[in-house]
């Protein structure tokens, strides 16, 4: 049985550099992060522009 | 935290001007205008009472009537600097009643010096130069000059994210910045420009070439999205490094 992805469990590939100076958190092109590691809009705007991809 | 600007305060004694990697302030005398202009097309027809007019679609910048005080101090004096045919980058600040500071409005021109006239006044010789975009380097994508500083003329020794610049909303029309070394000592870092839209996550928007190991310059340019949020980052390996930084959206 496939698990379906929830909005909490869906990672993302870190295409470009990014970090999150409130967590003091730094990603590299090539980790994942979670809906956790930034704000909803923070995410949203990085898929449109190309800092972030789903993983499929 | 984003910088505040500081308002009607800017004045010729806080204007610098550097030229690849080399302040040259000190020899500057006065110029004439930093140019951001269209072109115009006349489109008033026969029947119209009014004269009206089209942009033609291409911006004209450069910097003229430049006069320098002539110095012939070698490697950094305006003699050495300023010579007609010479590629510069070119980044003119315009200090808030003190050194310019982030966001400070900043000119930024990858340049070609086609003047390099001497003359004298007031009993003191000068050099007169104009510039213009230098064909092949600058973006024709996003060359509108005008932005801010980025980071000021501070000498730094470890890792160091600046304060950001609020533009208050994004900008989708590219991007160009410039980097100039004043002074480094065995440096060894990686200097970033970086974006984001809440001044708390932060994205990489473009990474200059040089490492900081020489006085020296850089102009370095992208396209898309800006987000409202812009800062410098210098990430350090080694050694001290003054990086003045100017950037200007599309």
């Amino acid at each position: 049985m496939t698990k379906k992805k929830t909005a909490a469990n869906v990672t993302y590939e870190v295409l470009i550099h990014c970090c999150n100076d409130k967590k003091g958190t730094s990603f590299e092109a090539g980790d994942t992060v979670k809906n956790s590691d930034f704000k909803p809009a923070v995410i949203k705007n990085w898929l449109e522009i190309g800092v972030l991809k789903v993983v499929k | 935290m984003a910088a505040t600007p500081s308002g009607k305060d800017k004045l010729m004694r806080w204007a610098r001007l550097y030229v690849g990697g080399y302040d040259i302030s000190g020899d500057s005398r006065t110029m004439s205008t930093a140019d951001i202009v269209f072109g115009e097309a006349d489109i008033t027809g026969w029947s119209e009472a009014v004269f009206n007019f089209l942009r033609d679609g291409r911006l004209a910048t450069g910097i003229t009537g430049y006069q320098s005080i002539m110095n012939d101090t070698a490697t950094t004096g305006s003699v050495a600097l300023l010579q007609d045919g010479n590629a510069q980058n070119l980044s003119l600040f315009f200090g808030g009643a003190g050194e310019p500071a982030i966001p400070d409005p900043a000119y930024l021109l990858p340049a070609v010096q086609l003047m390099d006239n001497m003359s004298i006044d007031s009993n003191v010789a000068l050099i007169n130069a104009d510039f213009k975009p230098q064909a092949g380097v600058i973006d024709t994508a996003v060359s509108h000059p005008l932005g801010v500083m980025l980071s000021p003329a501070t000498s730094i020794s470890s890792t160091t994210s600046n304060t950001s610049h609020d533009n208050e909303g994004a900008t989708t029309g590219g991007w160009h910045a410039m980097i100039h070394i004043t002074a480094e000592s065995s440096g060894n870092f990686a200097f970033t420009i970086e974006h984001g839209t809440d001044d708390a996550a932060w994205a990489t928007l473009g990474t200059f070439v040089t490492t900081g190991g020489s006085v020296s310059s850089e102009y370095l340019s992208g396209s898309g999205t800006v987000n409202q949020y812009t800062r410098f980052v210098a990430t350090r390996t080694g050694g001290t490094v003054t990086p003045v930084v100017s950037f200007a959206r599309g």
